[in-house]
């Protein structure tokens, strides 16, 4: 078991109200407050965090354990190749619909992942589905398998390779982006973010 | 037409394209899955440039352009997993047809776990709860 045991279920007033890791989520929430009302005047400023303290208490959130700072590098990598990859995606899906001719055929490909956090899992998961005709059908947590529905453009014999390979080249990404470090001290990052949870 | 006339126009039209093949993929793509390729990623790329050229116009008023910003993030944040939804509903019902699938591991995992090659704390193939981490095969 992991050392991240949080009492997160707490019920009753104390677990309800923000503690110091919600305070991101809160900040966030202020921000994006102003930036509907397209105004930092203090009411609105004020409003927001009124808001923000009364959304975490009516529908709180799992909090999770500490992770690791998202690297700055690995943000902006990322960032950049999935620019790329969603207008390649995008090209791609748009011809194959216009073009003459028949709609490709397609296959639901396993695609493994090397993490195990729930995290990771859900930003690779998000963000494979903006890579080129793949499309996430069903997520396996405990053995971190991502089932993909993917458009086969080339070789049907390759097409799981294909896939997979995309797969880990992202999940890399991800991983680069956001627990930098976990890639080189061993795969298995934060089991303890998922079995903090419960 | 000034300069930024003529990148709102470029924008618009593209985005606009994008959206309109999304639209003829939606119709002529055979089942839910595929239709979902169409709806999640030229759609969304075509929306992203129609804001851009928005933006372009708007541009000194900030404020429109964050809330412009607002719009394309929650695009990017909520498609690929309102379309996850979508298809894993259609898998579970079973309503899709998978007969122009050239290769289907779901299924395959699916009858392995029927055959119990994956032992699980409850039986529901790739639904069960993710509270048994010990229910982890070797590797891949």
């Amino acid at each position: 078991m992991s050392p991240h045991e949080a009492p997160l279920t707490t019920s009753g007033l104390r677990g309800r109200l923000p503690n110091r890791r919600q305070l991101p989520l809160l900040a966030w929430m202020v921000v994006f407050w102003c930036g509907l009302w397209g105004s930092i005047s203090p009411v609105v400023v004020v409003g927001g965090v009124l808001v923000a303290l009364a959304l975490v208490a009516v529908f709180p959130m799992p909090t999770l354990p500490p992770a690791p700072l998202p690297s700055l590098v690995g943000s902006v990598g990322l960032a950049a190749y999935l620019t790329w990859d969603l207008v390649r995606a995008s090209l791609q899906v748009a011809w194959l619909a216009v073009r003459p001719g028949p709609v490709p055929p397609s296959a639901i490909v396993a695609a493994p992942l090397r993490s195990r956090s729930d995290a990771m899992i859900a930003a690779t998961a998000e963000l494979v589905s903006l890579v080129p005709g793949t499309l996430v059908v069903d997520i396996d947590v405990p053995t971190g398998t991502l089932y993909l529905h993917a458009l086969v453009t080339g070789d049907p014999e390759r097409v799981g390779d294909d896939v997979r390979a995309s797969v880990r080249r992202m999940e890399e990404r991800v991983l680069a982006a956001l627990a930098p470090g976990s890639l080189s001290g061993g795969v298995d990052i934060a089991d303890d973010v998922r079995e903090a949870r419960r | 037409m000034s300069v930024a006339d003529w990148i709102s126009a470029v924008f618009l039209l593209s985005g606009s394209l994008l959206a309109l093949a999304a639209g003829i993929g939606m119709l002529r793509f055979p089942d839910l899955w595929t239709r979902m390729h169409a709806g999640t990623k030229p759609q969304v790329l075509g929306l992203l440039l129609v804001l851009a050229g928005v933006a372009v116009q708007l541009a000194p008023d900030a404020g429109a352009v964050v809330a412009l910003l607002f719009v394309g993030l929650f695009q990017l944040v909520t498609a690929p997993v309102a379309s996850h939804l979508l298809a894993r509903a259609g898998h579970r019902s079973g309503v899709v047809p998978r007969d122009h699938l050239v290769q289907d591991d779901l299924r395959v995992f699916e009858l392995e776990c029927a055959a119990g090659e994956h032992p699980r704390p409850s039986g529901s193939p790739a639904s069960a709860p993710a509270d048994e981490p010990a229910a982890r095969p070797a590797e891949s």
